[in-house]
């Protein structure tokens, strides 16, 4: 490549348009020993590049103390986890438990068979039941004297109905 | 128990780090220049896998996955100096303001690379950014788009501004020295 050539692609450099490809052929260029007196200056911006990519780069530990934190991250994630299904399972195995006693209460009061003869449960049945009707009976007898003012009262009321009658006479004259 | 634990999260990191360790310095690097902190930025870098590794399950939906561990980089790199910013300006303005004052002083370099490394670092933020990805990374366009959110033409006129005046700094140190032997 002549010089005129590389002057051309200094000047593009320098307006910020070449190409990659273009920039490796100036840094390569530049890295010959024998440049115009007229270009010398300008070497170091063709050539730095390399040896500042060598000088910052970080530590050989960088590596291992990454995997150590996320190895420790990982773990508190699981243990949190852990705790999560733990807290979660125990809550349901409560609920379970709470949802299984009050079916039992309730069965067991409902039923309670504590008679082993038939007859005597009968008997006994039988007894219980004449007790109701007979507290029915008791709870009735008010109720059938109330029961007897009120068709004392509907048959007084009834007399009105004799207005009735009049008043039909009336209009029939 | 532990162990296997262990060993089922080193299977998977094997293949993480074989993904995305290559370009671990080149992270580093950027966010020196930005942070211009080496303790600093390697802590940023970390960060920065910390986060890839909880996404790692997202990462081969993504093409470039090493264009977005930089932007990301940048990101929290800029996050750090907002930080930083606010604690220097709450603190001690006047520490900032003595160190911008005197940008022309000459330094004494013992090798013109570092000089040029000065000379980069004291470019407006978004021309730093630019030449570093381009002239020291050799980035392609497509790929500083994505990291730095400019688009192509703001990009190319920073680039050129920056290469512009690292060569008239680097001209003045040359007539510089030369005078001063």
């Amino acid at each position: 490549m002549n010089t005129r050539e590389i002057e051309k692609l200094i000047e593009k450099f320098y307006n910020g348009e070449t190409s990659s490809l273009e920039e490796a052929k100036l840094s390569e260029w530049f890295s010959q020993d024998h440049i115009p007196n007229h270009l010398v200056s300008l070497k170091p911006q063709f050539v730095f590049a390399k040896g500042n990519k060598n000088q910052h780069n970080l530590n050989e530990s960088f590596d291992t103390d990454l995997l150590n934190k996320i190895v420790q991250i990982e773990k508190q994630n699981r243990t949190l986890y852990i705790r999560r299904m733990i807290v979660v399972s125990l809550s349901v195995a409560a609920s379970l438990i709470i949802m299984i006693g009050i079916y039992f209460q309730f069965r067991t009061t409902k039923i309670e068979d504590t008679f082993n003869d038939p007859a005597m449960a009968y008997q006994e049945a039988h007894k219980a039941l004449m007790f109701v009707s007979d507290q029915l009976n008791k709870g009735l007898n008010p109720l059938k004297q109330g029961a007897e003012h009120l068709n004392t009262g509907i048959e007084k009321a009834s007399e009105f109905n004799k207005i009735n009658i009049i008043h039909n006479y009336f209009q029939m004259e | 128990m532990i162990h296997l634990i262990v060993l089922a999260i080193r299977m998977t990191t094997e293949t993480f780090t074989k993904q995305l360790l290559p370009f671990k310095n080149k992270l580093y690097r950027l966010s020196i220049r930005m942070l211009s902190d080496a303790q600093e930025a390697a802590d940023t870098v970390q960060d920065v896998y910390l986060k890839l590794w909880n996404m790692r399950e997202q990462l081969h939906h993504i093409n470039n996955p090493e264009a977005m561990a930089m932007t990301m980089t940048k990101n929290l790199c800029l996050d750090k100096l907002k930080t930083k910013k606010k604690l220097a300006t709450e603190t001690s303005p006047v520490n900032v303001l003595s160190e911008r004052v005197n940008p022309e002083v000459q330094y004494e370099f013992q090798e013109t690379s570092q000089a040029i490394e000065h000379f980069i670092n004291q470019l407006p933020e978004q021309q730093k950014w630019v030449m570093h990805l381009r002239d020291i990374e050799h980035y392609e366009f497509e790929d500083i788009e994505t990291i730095t959110g400019m688009n192509l033409n703001h990009i190319r006129v920073n680039l050129s501004r920056a290469r512009k005046t690292v060569r008239e700094r680097l001209i003045k140190l040359n007539t510089y020295e030369y005078q001063g032997n």
